[in-house]
């Protein structure tokens, strides 16, 4: 008897359910960080902080950057596979186009945990830890610690599109004309993501810095993004 | 503000059920294990064997296996609508009996085919051998 997942197409579907399930762990808790933390720390005092700092959020960390890291891994050998597998004219499909702008995003999100966030989030806790215990805190501590945060809302904004893109890459099929201009898209959708991802390393919060702020803003980059998809593919 | 939320949710519900009721399609007789799409259809059915057309309502029968099929099995790639080209694969409507052959069991074109993609995507799917006959009849299902 043959079983299905034994086979190319259950190695591809072992890679998918692995990268959805850490990628659940993964923006499970940039939700949390950004919908349900943030709120709860502008409200309250300053031990319950110090001990929330020092004891709920490196937990909370350790499972976001772990499964932001599965989850790149996971995807990227997913298109690796597809591409060796079935050729990479894939890539210049209406999937391929969808699927490509959704793995960016999520590359750039990557990168935010594990080159912003992470590194600033440990000189937060380190702080925290030295007044706990009577010492001074760390100077730059504050000042990564918003960094961070506007890292952390940029990866927000971007999950919002990149969902959309991972979904429409199967289920919404965009038509391509006989010449699509591939290279304009990708520089148009480049330009944007990079202006986006510069802000978030040097920039402001801006109309991010509230919850409800930084939702609209991702459903008007999605929409920004995928009227992009549809003009410049005819 | 709650409120406007809960009633937006309740009455979107009840709408979408309301919707989905009313475009439920007449009741079937209860199917019999040799209707499932993938069951052999008799070999009277089969287009390409007999030389006699089928009956409308065999044919009907076979097209409705068919979409069954389709809209299962490849619609991921190549869309709803067989007319239009899907995410992946190109438009399917019309394919001839040896080309759903060629591309279903055997990875190929048939001879002297100019296929319309250089990717190969496509992966040979041999539980569908006793399904081609009625994709066929699917794919080339005149319009009503």
């Amino acid at each position: 008897m043959s079983l299905a997942l034994f086979g190319m197409d259950g190695f591809l579907l072992l890679l998918r359910w692995f990268h959805f399930f850490f990628g659940v762990i993964w923006i499970g808790h940039l939700y949390y960080f950004n919908f349900t933390q943030g709120p709860f720390f502008n409200e309250t005092d300053g031990t319950t902080k110090s001990n929330v700092i020092q004891k709920l959020v490196p937990r909370a960390l350790w499972w976001f950057r772990w499964g932001a890291m599965v989850t790149m891994i996971t995807g990227l050998l997913i298109l690796q596979v597809r591409g060796h597998r079935d050729g990479m004219g894939i890539f210049a499909t209406s999937w391929g186009v969808s699927i490509l702008t959704g793995a960016v995003l999520g590359l750039l999100m990557w990168a935010n945990v594990w080159f912003v966030i992470w590194p600033a989030q440990k000189r937060v806790i380190q702080s925290a830890t030295q007044v706990a215990s009577g010492g001074q805190p760390l100077p730059d501590a504050a000042a990564l610690g918003a960094r961070a945060g506007v890292a952390s809302r940029t990866n927000t904004l971007f999950s919002i599109p990149m969902l959309f893109f991972m979904g429409s890459a199967s289920h919404l099929p965009i038509s391509m004309g006989l010449e699509p201009s591939f290279g304009a898209l990708a520089a148009v959708i480049g330009v944007i993501l990079l202006a986006l991802e510069l802000n978030a390393i040097k920039g402001k919060l801006g109309p991010m810095a509230s919850v409800k702020g930084v939702i609209h803003m991702g459903f008007l980059l999605t929409a920004v993004l995928y009227l992009a998809m549809e003009l410049l593919t005819k | 503000m709650r409120n406007a939320a809960l009633f937006a949710l309740a009455a979107s519900l009840l709408i979408s059920g309301a919707l989905a009721w009313a475009k439920k399609p007449k009741a079937s007789p209860a199917p019999t294990p040799a209707s499932s799409p993938l069951a052999k259809p008799p070999l009277a059915a089969d287009p390409l064997v007999t030389a006699t057309p089928l009956a409308p309502a065999e044919l009907e029968a076979l097209v409705k296996r068919g979409r069954v099929l389709y809209q299962t099995r490849c619609v991921v790639c190549h869309g709803h609508d067989p007319k239009e080209p899907g995410t992946l694969g190109p438009e399917v409507h019309g394919a001839s009996r040896e080309l759903l052959e060629a591309r279903i069991l055997h990875e190929s074109y048939p001879p002297g085919y100019v296929p319309k993609r250089s990717t190969r995507a496509m992966k040979p799917m041999p539980e569908l051998a006793s399904g081609i006959a009625a994709l066929h009849a699917y794919l080339n299902a005149r319009e009503d």
